[in-house]
């Protein structure tokens, strides 16, 4: 499959400062790739290498196939970005803005702007100031100027931000829209998984400026196991009965009450079974499996649950 | 290029700085008006543009073209539209000439405007007739003021670039104005006044026309250059 964007050995250091270490992307044609990563991972310092806003310390940025430095400018044409938040002039109405865009992106056809507005729902504040847009509009306009000129690659950094729940719906559909309407690629990042996980079909998850993977969702899915969560009133006495009993290693208590089983998690009614037997009080038993979350925890090495494993 | 003259000019749209650099400038005309009106001897056409020109020179217009200079470029900066600027599919450098090339369209408009609006006022109010020589002598003062003000644009647009404010251009126009009292007391005032009616006028030695256009050059070519190297190799991050 065509690549549309390779980054080799991407670093970028600010005095003692790897903010961005050795990153190998690979964003194929029509993927959308989700970018995951911590605040202050590095997500943004990559996506403004790739786009010239910074230097890279060393590595370099191969876009649709041709190696790119800062002085080259061509491909910037295919390309649609948003930046963290998006810049507007608050002096001029939203349609001016765009007019300015569509005049720089050297797009004749006028019928684009509406077309864009549409995409985003914003056609009727077109002639509104910009200043007087919320965050989550300004959010959204930010999207239809990046899209306007109907780029092959699409940039969003944390496209998301400042917009309400059915804001967020409404972005991640129109993402999954344009990569089957329009055969865009587009590269998407975020700091929330969940936000990434139901539209991406490849991932790369940066960690203190370390690309620590990069592979596709359904590899991901085969990776991650089943496993048995169960909520006890005794969480010290059910691990007494798992070990002992049900002779079970493999389990970790990820919260006050909380157990989870990762061997014969596949005999949910045996292990409940022993554990009441045994005079612990299960409250809950579910067959559950591991999520791009717990992924992401697990090669981060960073867990927001007390972890406590005997695995 | 054009597309991005266009878009420069487009940005500056219902911008209040445009209004207030082009209202700001009518201060010179204003004071002059007052102390015509309030004289009790009649003023020449000579005197009267004189009299406007210091207003202006030392005055109104440096700290007011080099906000206005400064904030072409500054305001990237802090309406956050850099981080799109620089992705567009032009050289950076270029955006800065088309700015520049605005800033200098702009001073221009202003100083006509302003140059108009003076022969209106004095036709008014003075009873002596104006000839044409004098007419030309008050144009050609029009663009040796000009040609000073435009050499300063990259000074000024520099300041506002690697400042990301326009205020430390109007610090550096503000200085400007308050140097020549401090170093060469207030008879420096004059003597700028008076370089720029001998250069209007033809009065002026060659080897004070060479110094002035030397020192002109050097100050449009340096931070012409500074600005352009700047422009290109600063690296735009989170929160510039």
């Amino acid at each position: 499959m065509d690549i549309i964007l390779r980054t080799i050995g991407l670093t970028k250091i600010y005095k003692s400062n790897k903010a961005v270490d050795g990153i190998n992307l690979n964003v194929r044609k029509g993927d959308i790739y989700g970018f995951l990563g911590q605040n202050g991972a590095g997500k943004t310092t990559t996506f403004r290498m790739i786009l010239g806003l910074i230097k890279p310390t060393a590595g370099e940025v191969e876009i649709f196939g041709k190696k790119v430095t800062r002085a080259d400018t061509e491909h910037l044409e295919r390309i649609g970005a948003l930046i963290e938040f998006p810049g507007f002039y608050p002096n001029l109405t939203v349609e001016e803005n765009l007019k300015i865009h569509r005049n720089l992106m050297g797009m004749p056809d006028r019928k684009v702007i509406d077309e864009s507005l549409e995409l985003v729902g914003l056609q009727q504040v077109k002639a509104i100031k910009v200043s007087r847009l919320s965050l989550g509009m300004k959010q959204r306009l930010g999207i239809a100027r990046a899209l306007l000129h109907k780029p092959e690659l699409l940039i969003l950094d944390e496209p998301t931000n400042g917009l309400d729940p059915a804001g967020i719906k409404e972005i991640r559909r129109l993402i999954l829209d344009l990569a089957k309407t329009r055969q865009m690629t587009i590269m998407v990042s975020s700091h929330i998984l969940s936000e990434v996980q139901h539209i991406a079909n490849r991932i790369g998850i940066i960690h203190h400026g370390r690309l620590v993977d990069e592979m596709d969702i359904e590899d991901i899915d085969k990776i991650n196991r089943h496993y048995l969560e169960l909520k006890v009133m005794n969480e010290r006495k059910a691990a007494y009965v798992l070990e002992q009993t049900c002779k079970i290693q493999n389990y970790r208590i990820v919260d006050h009450g909380v157990i989870r089983i990762f061997e014969r998690w596949d005999e949910p009614a045996l292990v409940n079974r022993m554990l009441v037997q045994d005079g612990v009080e299960v409250s809950e038993i579910a067959l559950r499996k591991e999520s791009l979350e717990d992924y992401f925890l697990k090669i981060t090495g960073r867990s927001s649950d007390a972890q406590h494993s005997s695995c | 290029m054009r597309s991005i003259l266009r878009a420069e000019a487009a940005k500056l749209r219902h911008d209040r700085i445009l209004r207030f650099t082009f209202i700001g400038n009518l201060l010179p005309s204003l004071i002059s008006t007052i102390m015509v009106l309030d004289s009790r001897e009649p003023y020449t056409w000579q005197s009267w543009y004189l009299m406007n020109l210091q207003f202006q020179v030392v005055l109104v217009a440096p700290p007011l073209f080099a906000t206005f200079s400064g904030y072409l470029f500054a305001r990237e900066y802090q309406d956050k539209t850099i981080n799109m600027l620089f992705t567009y599919p032009y050289a950076r450098s270029s955006f800065f000439i088309g700015k520049m090339l605005i800033a200098a369209a702009t001073i221009t408009s202003v100083l006509i405007i302003s140059c108009a609006i003076n022969v209106g006022i004095a036709i008014f109010l003075l009873d002596e007739a104006v000839s044409t020589s004098e007419w030309l002598l008050f144009l050609k003062l029009y663009v040796a003021v000009g040609i000073l003000f435009v050499s300063l644009i990259p000074l000024w647009m520099f300041v506002g670039m690697i400042g990301r404010s326009s205020i430390p251009a109007t610090i550096s126009g503000t200085v400007m104005i308050m140097i020549p009292g401090p170093v060469g007391g207030s008879a420096a005032y004059r003597d700028i006044i008076g370089l720029i009616w001998r250069l209007a006028t033809g009065e002026a030695a060659r080897k004070e026309i060479a110094a002035i256009s030397a020192i002109l050059f050097a100050l449009f070519a340096v931070f012409l250059l500074l600005s352009l190297f700047y422009c290109n190799k600063a690296d735009v991050h989170s929160g510039s």
